[in-house]
């Protein structure tokens, strides 16, 4: 059981990034860029492109990442911000959002080719056992990286001014914007963190997964999940999520039968929907209260910001 | 009206940058009139799109070899090949529009063969070549039974694979445990393993179907599979999943300290992709060629450099397979001296030993599937020398 435990919280610890990169998002903006499994992918393939031409494996991560981060910010830009501007309540940047997904994809399958290509195997090759299980450096690192971003994101918006401001701008972005915040600014280094996160999920996954120009839809659709299971309104609540979803598509697999992980995040998602509409984590429902009780909260510090 | 029109051109551009996948043709310039059009669907985008591609060549050389040393029923050849992106949908659209260009016969889908070959069944319309990869595509109710009337399969066969692996592993394996996805190609590829098992009265030590991104591999890892194989007491496993799940596997079966013997697929040595990715962790991988692909007489030499001076890439089985294809087509044309789908049908059911890249090429009635075991070798991955080696 302790086996299939850590299997699932290096598989959900990479779900919960793409979950965060989510909702870091939809935080500050209410938009939720579905392009987000396609900055991993991004992240990946820069990865192996570079490497693959004989660039030192550390600084090909660094162009992974900033390059992934750098669209997010493009994505902004280009297919959010126009539409935005049109009708700031509308649902334009679905269908835009899902157009860069697809043209990222394309793109990178005309660059790299269609199937599979090495990745560098960073600290997958090295095993570690830990009370009678198996698991790799990798996947080692894969958690590290999750509780370090979690509690990070979670310290940065809550205990600094800038983090303050981002909470009312999530609140309320035209009461936050008239009292002198620039919401455009937060919306940009929103995207931009999102991105950064995707692409540290990339790197994180790639040695695992090889790299697909195609990746971006599995890990896309596996965050999306996780951010519904574990709540749309913080980005903590979007990691909950994500390694809930991995431990039970682990333990689905294990048993119930090899591909229970394909429907069984579904049937949690529908429970999840049915219990608590806003997610597990998120909140206000009853789960996140009983799991907060008796902790004073950033919440209670701020009475006048939505968190 | 604005909004409805910036989302709309937002989607449309997506859309349209996305899915532009045009159509590959060579040959004569006209339709039916002058020419003889021969249609093929493939994918030639997304993970499976080298095969397609490969495939699409493969026919093209054949094409202009055959127009440039004359013509057929006097007329020349045109090939008109289209991407179906592995979506059976688009294939089933596709074999329409191919019918209603006046297309004599299909070539392919090596991805959608299934549904390509029923829709052949269906309409009573010859499609032959690269057929997905034969087994259940073909014989849709096992090895033993009929398989469709209409489709003819020069391609990589599960079957055939499948059994050959299976009399290795029957041979050097205590328990073989199989992992496989749930299509028709996995479930060919246990199939033939099982006619080899049957056939020796034994049984599997494990058997589990996985299901599969076949973009990009399975979401989850495969670690739980290792310790039910270590459970199963097999000390082999055939992956029959897609070469990287293939490498990925071995990848965490060794970082996992599993000491299992390795037996791959047909796709598994048909490229680079299982070798490219798994590097020195695919050592010791059991895989099976086509044997004329291990010893290539001079007329495959002389394909395989044509192929390579014409694409700029090499040849694989995919491309040599569908140039027979286009082969055995013109053989039935002008021995039957009709394009007609029933005098098609005849001819290529007496398609008899015919010298193609990929061997002694046979058709029967009951044999629509031109490779078998006895055209294969069982073949081992030699990390060191980057190589696939005859395994004695």
């Amino acid at each position: 059981m302790l086996q299939v435990l850590l299997s699932g919280l290096a598989t959900g610890a990479v779900y919960g990034l793409v979950a965060m990169a989510f909702a870091v998002v939809f935080y500050v903006t209410k938009v939720i860029n579905f392009a987000t499994g396609q900055l991993l992918m991004v992240s990946i393939m820069t990865v192996s492109g570079l490497s693959a031409i004989g660039v030192p494996v550390w600084l090909s991560i660094v162009a992974g990442i900033a390059l992934s981060t750098g669209f997010g910010v493009a994505i902004y830009y280009g297919a959010v911000a126009p539409v935005l501007k049109v009708d700031r309540t509308g649902f334009g940047w679905l269908v835009s959002t899902l157009g860069v997904a697809i043209v990222l994809a394309s793109v990178a399958a005309m660059i790299f080719g269609p199937t599979s290509r090495a990745f560098p195997a960073l600290l997958y090759h090295h095993s570690i056992r830990l009370f009678g299980t198996s698991t790799t450096w990798q996947e080692m690192l894969a958690v590290i990286v999750a509780a370090v971003v979690l509690v990070a994101f979670e310290v940065f918006r809550t205990r600094t001014l800038f983090g303050k401001v981002g909470m009312a701008i999530s609140g309320d972005p035209e009461m936050a914007t008239a009292v002198g915040a620039n919401a455009t600014a937060y919306a940009v280094i929103a995207f931009a963190i999102g991105g950064l996160l995707a692409g540290v999920a990339g790197v994180l996954v790639g040695p695992i997964t090889f790299a697909n120009p195609y990746l971006g839809d599995t890990y896309g659709i596996a965050g999306f999940i996780a951010l519904m299971i574990g709540g749309i309104d913080k980005p903590a609540a979007a990691m909950g999520g994500g390694v809930l979803l991995g431990v039970l598509s682990v333990v689905a697999n294990t048993y119930i039968n090899s591909q229970a992980s394909d429907w069984f995040p579904f049937v949690v998602v529908v429970a999840v929907l049915l219990i608590a509409p806003h997610g597990l984590f998120a909140s206000g429902n009853l789960f996140a209260r009983w799991l907060g009780r008796g902790r004073r909260s950033a919440e209670l510090a701020l009475p006048a910001v939505r968190s | 009206m604005k909004k409805i029109t910036v989302a709309g051109i937002a989607a449309l551009t997506a859309l349209a940058l996305a899915g532009c996948s045009g159509g590959v043709g060579s040959g004569g310039s006209g339709g039916s009139g002058g020419t003889i059009l021969v249609g093929g669907i493939a994918g030639t985008s997304g993970a499976y799109g080298t095969t397609g591609q490969a495939a699409f060549n493969g026919a093209e050389l054949a094409i202009d070899e055959i127009n440039s040393s004359g013509t057929v029923l006097g007329k020349k050849l045109k090939f008109q090949g289209y991407d179906d992106g592995a979506d059976a949908t688009k294939a089933s659209q596709l074999f329409s529009k191919l019918q209603s260009q006046g297309a004599v016969a299909i070539l392919g889908s090596p991805d959608q063969g299934p549904t390509v070959a029923a829709l052949a069944d269906q309409k009573k319309f010859p499609v032959l070549g690269p057929v997905d990869d034969a087994g259940l595509s073909i014989y849709p109710n096992g090895p033993e039974a009929d398989p469709y009337a209409w489709a003819w399969s020069t391609s990589l066969n599960t079957f055939a694979w499948g059994e050959k692996l299976g009399e290795y592993a029957l041979k050097n394996c205590t328990g073989l445990a199989v992992l496989h996805d749930p299509s028709g190609y996995g479930m060919g590829g246990l199939a033939g393993i099982k006619l080899a098992y049957d056939a020796a009265g034994k049984k599997l030590a494990l058997d589990e179907s996985i299901t599969e991104n076949w973009s990009t591999g399975a979401t989850v890892g495969l670690k739980a599979e290792i310790r039910k194989i270590k459970q199963s007491g097999a000390d082999c496993v055939d992956v029959w999943l897609t070469p990287q799940d293939q490498a990925s596997f071995m990848q965490e079966a060794q970082t996992e300290g599993a000491d299992f013997t390795f037996l791959g697929n047909d796709e598994t040595c048909s490229d680079t992709t299982f070798s490219g990715l798994a590097k020195k962790q695919g050592d010791g991988m059991i895989c099976a060629l086509i044997t004329t692909d291990m010893n290539p007489n001079a007329r495959l030499s002389t394909f395989r450099d044509d192929y390579k001076k014409k694409f700029g890439v090499d040849a694989t089985a995919f491309a040599e397979l569908t140039y027979d294809a286009v082969y055995i087509l013109k053989k039935a044309i002008e021995e039957g001296k009709s394009t007609e789908p029933e005098s098609l049908r005849t001819q290529l059911n007496k398609i008899t030993n015919f010298d193609g890249l990929t061997g002694s090429l046979t058709f029967t009635e009951k044999q629509h599937s031109t490779l078998t075991t006895d055209q294969l070798t069982v073949v081992r991955y030699d990390a060191a020398s980057d190589a696939w080696v005859a395994v004695d």
